[in-house]
C-alpha cells in the first residue's frame, strides 16, 4: 500500500525582541540549529520543499478591507476602494512569526517531535488543502 | 526582493502566476503546535493561541518593491494580509 504524505507548513513563532539582542556568537548558534534540522528532516524521511527566515514586525505592512477593526493610524494610505494598507503588522502578538518550513511529510507527528527536539522556537504544523498524496 | 503575505480570514485562493509559493492552509483544528515551557518542549494538537486569529494562507513570491505586492491584493479582497519582506540569511529556511 502506497504511503499517504501531507504537506505541512512549519511556522515558526517566537520573541522578536529577544531574536534583536542575541550577539554574533548567538546567531551563528541559531543558524547551525538550523543547518542541523534541514539534515535531520532528510535523514527522518521528511522532504523539504521550501523555507524563509522574516524580517522584524516593523517591516511588515498589512491590508484589510475598508472599515474593518479600530481606526487606523497616521500612515494610513488608501489602494482603491476596497483596502486600507497600513504600516506594521496586523496584530500586535507577544510572539511573532519569524520564518516557515514546507515539508512534505508522511509522519506529521515525527515532524513535530523533530521540530521540538532540534528548534529551541515554539512552533505551529498546519496541513495544507490538498497537499495530501 | 522576496516577500510573505499572510492571509488572515477567507478570501478567494491567494496566489498568481508567478508565485514561488502559494498554499491553503487547512483549518486551525488540524495544527499540531510546539510550545516550550520552563526550556521543554511539548507537542500539543491543535493551534497555538494566537491573538490575531489563525493564518488562513501563504503566499511567496519575488516582486521588485512593496507596491507591486499590494497591486496584486487588490484584486483578492475579503481578508486582511500581512506582507513581511524575507530575511536573507545562509543557514536558516
Amino acid at each position: 500500500m502506497a504511503t499517504t504524505t501531507t504537506m505541512c507548513l512549519v511556522l515558526l513563532y517566537g520573541d522578536e525582541k529577544a531574536w534583536a539582542t542575541l550577539d554574533d556568537e548567538q546567531r551563528a548558534r541559531l543558524d547551525a540549529q538550523h543547518r542541523d534540522f534541514a539534515g535531520a528532516l532528510a535523514s527522518a524521511g521528511h522532504e523539504q520543499l521550501g523555507g524563509g527566515q522574516l524580517t522584524f514586525t516593523a517591516d511588515a505592512v498589512s491590508v484589510r478591507r475598508s472599515g474593518d477593526g479600530p481606526a487606523l493610524p497616521d500612515g494610513l494610505r488608501h489602494l482603491g476602494q476596497r483596502h486600507d494598507v497600513v504600516e506594521g503588522p496586523y496584530a500586535e502578538t507577544t510572539e511573532q512569526l519569524g520564518g516557515y518550513y514546507l515539508v512534505r511529510t508522511g509522519d506529521v507527528r515525527g515532524l513535530a517531535e523533530l521540530v521540538a527536539s532540534r528548534l529551541g522556537e515554539g512552533a505551529e504544523i498546519r496541513p495544507l488543502v490538498g497537499g495530501a498524496s | 526582493m522576496r516577500f510573505v503575505v499572510l492571509r488572515y480570514g477567507t478570501a478567494p485562493a491567494l496566489g498568481g502566476g508567478d508565485d514561488l509559493a502559494a498554499e491553503e492552509l487547512a483549518g486551525a483544528d488540524a495544527a499540531t503546535t510546539v510550545v516550550w515551557v520552563d526550556g521543554r518542549a511539548h507537542v500539543l494538537q491543535g493551534p497555538a493561541a494566537r491573538d490575531a486569529g489563525p493564518v488562513t494562507a501563504v503566499r511567496v513570491l519575488d516582486a521588485p518593491h512593496l507596491d507591486a505586492v499590494l497591486g496584486s491584493l487588490d484584486a483578492m479582497p475579503g481578508a486582511t494580509y500581512e506582507i513581511r519582506p524575507c530575511a536573507l540569511v545562509g543557514g536558516r529556511p
